[in-house]
């Protein structure tokens, strides 16, 4: 008797829990990007800024739904730590603050001066928060990206991503997500970096010819009555992933270009895919566009005497994408010699990239590392000053390229007759 | 805590299994060979016997008593009958004729006396082809009772019984509930004597046994085991005869009193005994060495030992091409699960793990669920429920009632619910896509259970998420896993017995390689079937060659 007692009681401790940590998906604020800042003049510094998805505004079937416009809404809180402003953001919602489907964390350009240490803690620490979520710098202030709104992507969110992932073939930005960034950082002999995100106004606005052109003619639509709002909305601003900011002991040192990125890929060998122009060599003034299609580096560490040097040994495949002269290019004298002139380009580049890397003195690629995987005990030696090694260091730079493809055509087709 | 413990008792004591350990012996004998009964007053005086006959059977509208005398006028003689279960033509022409026959050629005209009727009738008069003598009352009014007729000498003790069973049937039809796009289309009917013929004439073997028991007090109910001699096993064989001579009820209606009389743990709410109406399907079980069950008035017949995997497999796995036979399996095996697990899951990771869903899904499921008024397990449990009913409403309707509350039912009230925002769309998707895996189930028994358990488990997922359907699946894997069908246990050939018919579970082999019956039933003759005997081409040599090996080039012209 006193079995059926035991179970039945074990039965009933079960539902004693009740229905611990349950939490319905219409109480839920899911957060989708998470921005950091650092206002040093504020009494609160910390400024973390929250963009959530409101459910409300994707449009269910043909019935209910669709009410409100903005597929996200913006929180933000202020705080003496980034905790505390990230308590007080999630607190000023209606809703649940969860974070477990954030995809990206934006740290604005004074944060990441005072250092990437807290917010790499607060994302490690916080059982919500996901080591792939991608970590971008903000120049200025990371909050004011989430207020811009998608161009394609209802939600900024979704644009930021889609962003990123074009990001990758264009090699004029390397975003990475955060566990990458923390093996970067915790490595020896290596530092970490981040991708930029900016927002700029669109190119076409950036010239002032076409600005100025465009001004008037935006007023005379207007005065058209072609049914517009009354005020003339500011040339609204674009996001763009490119550059890099490049860290030195967790601290932002600086900033690479986007091209001076893709000499960066190409240093680490992780390059994929680019456009460059050379000058053709047949027709002198005229120029030819070549593509990356894939590449390869190998760095080597040489000691020799006591003089440390490295050998980078890069390989490149691409194609011709488009010419501007008559000559035929499709030979393979002519194809070696532009592959030598895209090996020059891009070796500038390259030689360009490692100059700026080492005024900050900010190894990114992580000579250092490979140094002490070649040879611990001349890594050991230099370890405590490799900064200052870093910036005196040779490096000789080899590339090869390869022109594989002429794409659809062999030769081009001269729409003159000659 | 006394009180509390005192009330437990209480309630553990009405528990059936605790009551029914302690329960009296029943004092009731099987009325078979009931000796209470021979001892019955009888008489060989036709009027008294007609009297006693009167007495028990009472004033019965269809029981016919015609007496009569013989052609010589020397014997007096009386048919019993009910009327309406004989055939009254077979009965005037070669019974009542022929003994009234006044030709004094004949042989009987002249010897009838009565203290030869009985075997001189049985033996020249009648042309009735079954004929049986009884030796009292008792056993005479048992047969009358089954349509038989009984011929009442006057002075004579025995009785003689004439086979003329004759009643109105309904036809040979369609099996309605086991239908099938190619396979024969004959199903069992309520006529007992029908449905052991369509068995013969599946399996002409000498060694098929239709062993006949009667049960049931009052409804006198026939029975019959029918098996392949050489295949059953006799344990099993000897374990169903005990099991049902055990029962002792008043009445059988259907073969569901018997299956829940002899199967091994009532209490659970999996069915352990298969059911079928097709023939070839019981055919099929009575060849692999299973016994079939099969009750007079009723189409269904019961087949043990059963597999739980059995309901996930029909007749027609075998008829199509094989590998059809295995995507079907593989495809209801995932409907299991499905009919099964869905709802729970879907409540389990919308309420406790949304971190679990791909961040789109989730958003539109959130958008599904804004401004939605229960939370999502009370939204489960009542659009179950909803559908729940409007199935059962529509099983009991006439067909032309039934599609109104199909109609009503699932397009009105869903598309306003959805409308109204009183469930989200993704639970209406959720439920509809649970109900149609249920009905993908070949075995109905099966698939209710299945959807019984859905109730607790969603309740589970409600209250704990994944962690609760996982108590809950164990919970339900534990208790499968406990069972057993006539001392097999129910998870066979998964849990138990051979990797080769384990692997039947996802996939039915080919029948050249199906050369072995399965090992788990133990059959005394395991082979099938010859070895591997696909077809294979002859080798040149032996084969008349084609034009183009010959290189005749006029082939095709002639």
């Amino acid at each position: 008797m006193s079995k059926y007692l035991l179970l039945f009681l074990a039965a009933v401790l079960l539902l004693l829990t009740g229905c611990w940590s349950r939490i319905e998906v219409d109480k839920l604020a899911i957060v989708r990007c998470l921005a950091i800042d650092y206002l040093p003049e504020a009494s609160e510094p910390y400024l973390v800024t929250l963009s959530v998805a409101r459910p409300a505004a994707i449009p269910v079937g043909d019935g209910a739904g669709g009410g409100g416009s903005t597929a996200t809404q913006v929180f933000s809180g202020t705080g003496t730590s980034l905790d505390l402003a990230l308590n007080n953001a999630a607190l000023s919602m209606p809703r649940h603050a969860y974070f477990t489907h954030n995809e990206v964390v934006l740290i604005g350009e004074e944060a990441a001066k005072r250092g990437l240490q807290a917010t790499v803690d607060l994302v490690m620490r916080f059982h919500q928060l996901r080591l792939t979520n991608f970590l971008l710098l903000v120049p200025g202030i990371a909050h004011d990206v989430l207020l811009a709104s998608g161009r394609l992507e209802a939600a900024l969110p979704q644009e930021i991503l889609g962003l990123l992932e074009r990001a990758r073939l264009s090699s004029e930005s390397d975003p990475l997500e955060i566990y990458h960034i923390l093996r970067q950082a915790v490595t020896e002999g290596q530092e970490a970096h981040l991708a930029v995100l900016r927002l700029a106004p669109p190119p076409e606005q950036a010239l002032p010819e076409i600005a100025a052109e465009k001004q008037p003619a935006g007023q005379g639509a207007q005065g058209g009555g072609a049914g517009q709002g009354a005020e003339v909305a500011p040339p609204p601003e674009v996001l763009s992933v490119n550059g890099t900011a490049v860290f030195r002991d967790e601290m932002l040192a600086g900033f690479l270009a986007p091209r001076e990125t893709r000499g960066y890929l190409l240093l680490a060998g992780r390059i994929r895919r680019g456009v460059l122009s050379v000058p053709d060599p047949l027709a002198p003034g005229k120029s030819v566009s070549l593509g990356i299609l894939r590449g390869n580096s190998k760095i080597t560490p040489r000691l020799e005497a006591g003089r440390l040097s490295f050998l980078v040994e890069t390989e490149l495949e691409g194609d011709i994408l488009s010419q501007e002269s008559l000559e035929n290019l499709s030979t393979p004298e002519m194809l070696e010699k532009l592959g030598t002139a895209k090996a020059e380009a891009l070796k500038e580049e390259m030689t360009q990239t490692l100059r700026r890397l080492q005024e900050m003195e900010a190894d990114i690629v992580g000579f250092g590392t490979i140094l002490r995987r070649r040879n611990p005990q001349a890594f050991q030696a230099l370890a405590g000053r490799w900064p200052q090694v870093f910036r005196n260091l040779e490096v000789d730079i080899q590339v090869q390229a390869h022109i594989r493809r002429t794409g659809l055509l062999s030769r081009t087709v001269p729409l003159q007759p000659q | 805590m006394n009180a509390f413990s005192a009330i437990v008792k209480k309630l553990i004591k009405l528990l059936p299994a605790a009551g029914n350990a302690k329960g009296p012996e029943k004092p009731l004998q099987n009325n078979r060979n009931s000796r209470a009964e021979d001892r019955r007053p009888d008489s060989s005086d036709l009027d008294r016997r007609l009297e006693l006959v009167r007495e028990r059977l009472g004033e019965s509208g269809d029981l016919v008593t015609r007496v009569f005398t013989s052609g010589n006028g020397r014997v007096r003689l009386a048919l019993l009958y009910i009327d309406g279960m004989v055939d009254r033509k077979l009965l005037s022409d070669n019974v009542l004729r022929p003994i009234q026959d006044d030709n004094p050629l004949l042989r009987h005209y002249k010897e009838l006396r009565p203290n030869n009727a009985l075997t001189l009738i049985e033996a020249l008069v009648t042309n009735v082809s079954e004929t049986a003598t009884a030796p009292d009352l008792t056993q005479a009014l048992r047969r009358v009772l089954s349509g038989d007729t009984a011929l009442l000498v006057d002075g004579e003790e025995r009785i003689l019984i004439l086979g003329t069973r004759f009643w109105a049937m309904r036809a040979v039809t369609e099996p309605e509930t086991e239908s099938a796009v190619r396979g024969p289309r004959e199903g069992f009917t309520e006529t007992l004597r029908v449905n052991t013929s369509l068995l013969r004439r599946r399996i002409r073997h000498e060694k098929l046994r239709l062993e006949t028991m009667r049960i049931g007090r009052r409804t006198g109910t026939d029975i019959i085991l029918a098996y392949i001699a050489d295949l059953v096993n006799p344990r099993v064989l000897a374990e169903a005869r005990q099991r049902i001579a055990a029962i002792d009820t008043d009445a059988i209606l259907e073969s569901g009193y018997i299956e829940e009389f002899i199967e091994d743990s009532p209490w659970s709410v999996f069915p352990q005994i298969e059911h079928t109406e097709r023939v070839d399907k019981a055919a099929a079980a009575i060849l692999e060495g299973r016994l079939v069950i099969m009750t007079d008035n009723t189409p269904i017949a019961l087949i043990v030992p059963t597999f739980f995997f059995q309901f996930l497999q029909a007749a027609e796995d075998y008829y199509e091409r094989f590998f059809i036979g295995i995507a079907l399996r593989m495809l209801r095996l995932f409907v299991m699960n499905v009919a099964l697990i869905l709802p729970a899951a879907y409540v389990a990771v919308i309420t406790f793990h949304q971190e679990m869903l791909p961040t789109p899904l989730l958003l539109s499921i959130a958008a599904a669920r804004e401004g939605v008024p229960v939370p999502a397990v009370a939204e489960a449990l009542l659009m179950e429920a909803t559908f729940e009913v409007l199935r059962e409403a529509g099983v009991r309707l006439p067909k032309t009632v039934g599609q109104a509350v199909s109609i009503v039912g699932g397009l009105v009230v869903g598309d306003a619910a959805i409308r109204a925002g009183l469930v989200s769309p993704s639970m209406v998707i959720i439920v509809a896509t649970t109900a149609i895996s249920t009905f993908a189930i070949p075995a109905f028994s099966a698939s209710i259970s299945l959807r019984l358990l859905r109730f607790p488990l969603i309740f589970l997922a409600g209250m704990m998420g994944l962690y609760g359907v996982i108590i809950g699946l164990l919970a339900i894997l534990i208790h499968l896993a406990s069972l057993q069908s006539f001392g097999v246990p129910y998870l066979t050939p998964l849990a138990h017995g051979t990797a080769r018919d384990a692997l039947k579970t996802f996939a039915r082999p080919p029948w050249s390689l199906a050369t072995w019956r399965p090992k788990v039933l133990d059959t005394p003759d395991r082979r099938r079937q010859a070895g591997n005997m696909r077809y294979r081409p002859k080798p040149p040599e032996e084969r008349e060659l084609t034009h183009e090996e010959t290189g005749d080039k006029d082939a095709g012209k002639r």
